[in-house]
């Protein structure tokens, strides 16, 4: 490692040293750590105390402590129970300026994560997917244009994983009658799984590149359906990174276009309908109400709430690049949520993020295959645009 | 083990994973360390970390790896969710950490009116299992999330409730299942709801602090949900709610089952965080009960009187809705206080009825006679209803663990002369580990002597949490 990233790498620990210094082991988070196995270093209270007493010791980042500080999907639960029970330890950040850590160390990253970071570099998606494949689930009707007042930018996973909302969302838009466009091949990752995993450099770059595109539309607000997309401009990102440009998640904006009359419904796809709430837009940016707020405008929708919802919701367990950690923990995870919406009755599921949508569709297939639930899980974009056009 | 004798750490896995299987025995560095970590101010060394770590899944389990250590007389520190504010949970020597958690079960008996559960249940769990069913648990706990029933009773701790309405664990549970230090497993106590009278072995563990046995199972009767109504008021000076606090004792008033206060700080933070406009003031908060609604209701308009009359400058019966709710909740964000900048350590101090406002004036005072906290934030809440006050103080991140650890002892010296003063002995936390101090002061070297003289006859080979009754 070179000098200067040496001292680099000292500080990061000695500042390390001191966040973690916060926990005091009290487990009030224990509980709500969605991959909780029932050993503590599998909670955010183990997660802390392991990082401090490994800088405290001058022990090596090896790969036990690298395990232990990647199985955490990030959903900050734990945080909001510390904030509302305890000390206020800023757990996500910790975790995230740990793997920064690694990387900076040049440590071997997870399998996973690697390929993820090459595929990211080479192709400008973690998906290992050509830029073209983008257009796939576009409808042909979709012209692109040059200049528009809304900027729809769906992300990775939408683009690659899902064929719904793309077509879902442009039909929305188009019956309202907005002036959008889109990004199509040209959208590359927002860089957020980056940023999760450590690679800030990787992150940094992705932001730049990503000013330079958007900013050329001379748009007025960049709309996306994605809620670590979402985050990551709104959050992530330098606040003057798109300077008067309003950035809003699509539940955001169909709310608003919902209240100006411009979206209108015919009726529902499903009676019972349980929202869940992606950690990236509820607890960590504080969406909770819109969404709720366009299910309830829908006739004949009955909004169910999970037993854990908004701050307190559950992980659907696919954040914070720990779904490419340990696939079988992930939808462990999903296939207790998917259980809760079973529980309480739940036709369908809605979600407001294609990987919360991904993760719990895998889980709700197995549930289904076992004779549990007979439900399915959709995208509220999705629902949307059936609920317009279904009579 | 004997005093010098090495310990043959691969073979002590390699038997534990042998009664309890692979999956629940960790010799992880990071898991040991975890597990020796408790809330106290200060880091752990290396003395306190465990050679390892278990988790056995029943009381079979339980006595099989009890039994085995008793044999080689190798310490075992026990662990349901660590929360101890007292220095419990930290094991003062190299041993075995034994968790509870696997011991998690509600088995709700409406036929014979009880309730049993496993020593590994969380507190907050039993709770909803209860309210389901249209009863409660008469404990409320600051831990409910995530302490276990085991501990809870072991402590015979009720957390912020008022002691008049329904007693602590020891006058609630019926019965207990216990695994012996040695490893023998005992039942105590009964079925019915007529407790016996006489020895019954039930009181020996359910105030034992961990020290006489390991409780794998809980029976309580189950205690019918009260209709309650809730009572905010505002005062200007902290010795106000405690004049009517002891006034509602002495008029005999149907006592509310929760008295709660902030200090000024306290409530500043707590209504902030809730969104509210701070009060201006200290604040008292209640929770009057009844059969009825009525009847909570006009006992609530009792309590509101009373705050009235003894100078609050604001006294309401909260309508349920948003506001009762945040009102109440701010009470559960004291620690804000710590803003992110340090440990919290609390002094919990307690004083007989006559004394209570002298109390609160006294506490208030405490800091400026400080030696290493004077000028550090300062915070008071507590339950007055309960006749107990805490000082919140929050040691710096930056400090040493020298510097800490003279901290945590001048707040201890604090608490102890304080409970002292007032003729009362603390009431949420224990009186071992680290309030032993007080509790030979208090009630003198003999009496301190036949508690590890009780614990011989319980654990002969001092095995089971050993250096508790030592003080830290």
């Amino acid at each position: 490692m070179k000098k200067l990233q040496k001292k680099e790498v000292n500080k990061m620990k000695k500042e390390l040293l001191l966040a973690t210094q916060q926990c005091i082991a009290c487990e009030f988070c224990v509980p709500s750590c969605p991959l909780y196995s029932g050993w503590l270093t599998d909670s955010a209270t183990g997660r802390m105390q392991s990082l401090h007493y490994a800088i405290k010791q001058g022990m090596d980042f090896d790969e036990r402590l690298q395990n232990i500080l990647y199985s955490c999907t990030t959903c900050g639960n734990c945080e909001y129970k510390c904030k509302s029970f305890s000390q206020t330890v800023k757990v996500t950040e910790i975790v995230k300026k740990a793997r920064q850590v690694f990387m900076r160390e040049g440590k071997e990253p997870i399998p996973y994560h690697k390929k993820m970071l090459e595929s990211l570099r080479s192709m400008g998606n973690p998906l290992e997917e050509p830029s073209d494949k983008r257009k796939d689930v576009y409808p042909s009707t979709f012209k692109k244009k040059e200049h528009a007042e809304t900027l729809l930018f769906f992300g990775c996973v939408t683009s690659f994983q899902d064929v719904n909302i793309i077509p879902s969302t442009l039909q929305i838009l188009e019956g309202a009658g907005a002036d959008y466009t889109a990004l199509e091949a040209e959208e590359h990752c927002c860089g957020l799984i980056a940023h999760l995993v450590g690679a800030e450099e990787d992150f940094e770059n992705y932001r730049d590149r990503n000013k330079e595109l958007f900013l050329k539309f001379g748009l007025k607000q960049l709309v996306t359906t994605c809620a670590g997309c979402y985050r990551t401009f709104k959050e992530l990102y330098p606040k003057d990174t798109f300077d008067g440009v309003s950035i809003l998640h699509a539940v955001q904006y169909m709310d608003a276009l919902i209240r100006e009359g411009r979206i209108t419904f015919k009726s529902t796809p499903a009676r019972k309908v349980a929202y869940h709430d992606p950690c990236d837009l509820g607890r960590h940016s504080g969406v909770f109400e819109e969404p709720r707020s366009i299910l309830r405008q829908i006739p004949g929708v009955d909004l169910i709430e999970f037993e854990t919802n908004r701050n307190n919701a559950d992980c659907c367990g696919g954040g914070g690049g720990f779904k490419a950690v340990n696939l079988e923990r992930s939808l462990e995870v999903a296939s207790k949520r998917v259980g809760e919406a079973a529980s309480a009755g739940a036709e369908v599921i809605v979600s407001a993020c294609p990987s919360c949508k991904g993760n719990l569709q895998v889980a709700a297939a197995r549930t289904r295959k076992e004779g549990k639930w007979k439900g399915r899980v959709m995208d509220i974009t999705e629902f949307v645009a059936r609920a317009m056009n279904q009579d | 083990m004997k005093k010098g004798e090495s310990m043959d750490i691969k073979k002590l896995v390699l038997d534990l994973k042998g009664i309890l299987g692979e999956s629940f025995v960790s010799d992880d560095i990071y898991e040991r360390v975890t597990y020796a970590k408790d809330p106290m101010p200060y880091d752990i060394e290396d003395k306190n970390i465990p050679y390892v770590v278990v988790r056995p899944g029943s009381t079979q389990e339980i006595s099989q790896v009890m039994a085995y250590l008793n044999k080689k007389k190798i310490p075992v520190y026990l662990h349901g969710s660590g929360t101890s504010l007292g220095g419990h949970s930290r094991p003062k020597m190299k041993g075995v950490v034994l968790v509870t958690n696997r011991l998690a079960w509600i088995d709700i008996n409406e036929e014979y009116m009880f309730v049993e559960c496993g020593g590994g249940t969380i507190c907050a769990d039993l709770m909803k299992a209860l309210d389901k069913k249209g009863y409660f648990l008469p404990m409320n706990p600051g831990s409910q999330i995530v302490a276990t029933m085991g501990g809870l009773v072991a402590t015979n701790t009720i957390g912020h409730m008022i002691d008049v309405h329904y007693g602590r664990p020891s006058h609630r549970v019926l019965g207990l299942e216990v695994v012996l230090p040695t490893g023998e497993v005992i039942e105590t106590g009964t079925k019915s709801l007529r407790r016996p009278a006489g020895i019954d072995l039930t009181r020996f563990f359910a105030a034992s602090e961990g020290l006489f046995g390991i409780i794998t199972k809980v029976r309580m009767d189950l205690t019918p949900k009260p209709f309650m109504k809730y009572v905010a008021a505002y005062f200007k000076e902290p010795e106000f709610p405690a004049y009517a606090f002891m006034r509602m004792y002495r008029e005999k008033i149907y006592m509310p089952l929760y008295g709660e206060f902030l200090g000024e700080n306290s409530a500043r933070v707590g209504f902030e965080t809730k969104g509210l406009e701070p009060p201006g003031g200290c604040v008292a908060l209640a929770t009057s009960i009844g059969r009825n609604p009525e009847e909570a209701a006009a006992n609530a308009e009792i309590v509101r009187s009373i705050f009235e009359k003894e100078k609050a400058f604001q006294a309401m019966v909260l309508e349920p809705g948003e506001k009762q709710e945040k009102i109440w909740a701010s009470r559960e964000f004291i620690l804000h206080t710590t803003q992110g900048k340090g440990n919290f350590v609390a002094v919990e101090t307690v004083a007989a009825i006559p004394h209570l406002a002298k109390l609160m004036t006294e506490i208030h005072q405490v800091p400026k006679t400080m030696k290493l906290l004077k000028g550090e934030p300062f915070y008071t809440y507590g339950h007055l209803g309960a006749l107990s006050v805490h000082g919140l103080y929050v040691i710096p991140n930056e400090w040493t663990d020298g510097k800490k650890k003279a901290a945590m002892l001048e707040i201890m010296e604090v608490d102890k002369r304080l409970n002292l003063k007032y003729e009362a002995a603390g009431g949420e936390w224990g009186q071992m580990a680290v309030r032993v101090p007080f509790f030979r002061e208090k009630y003198g070297e003999k009496a301190h002597t036949l508690v590890k003289q009780m614990k011989k006859v319980f654990d002969p080979n001092n095995i089971l949490n050993p250096g508790n009754v030592d003080g830290l």
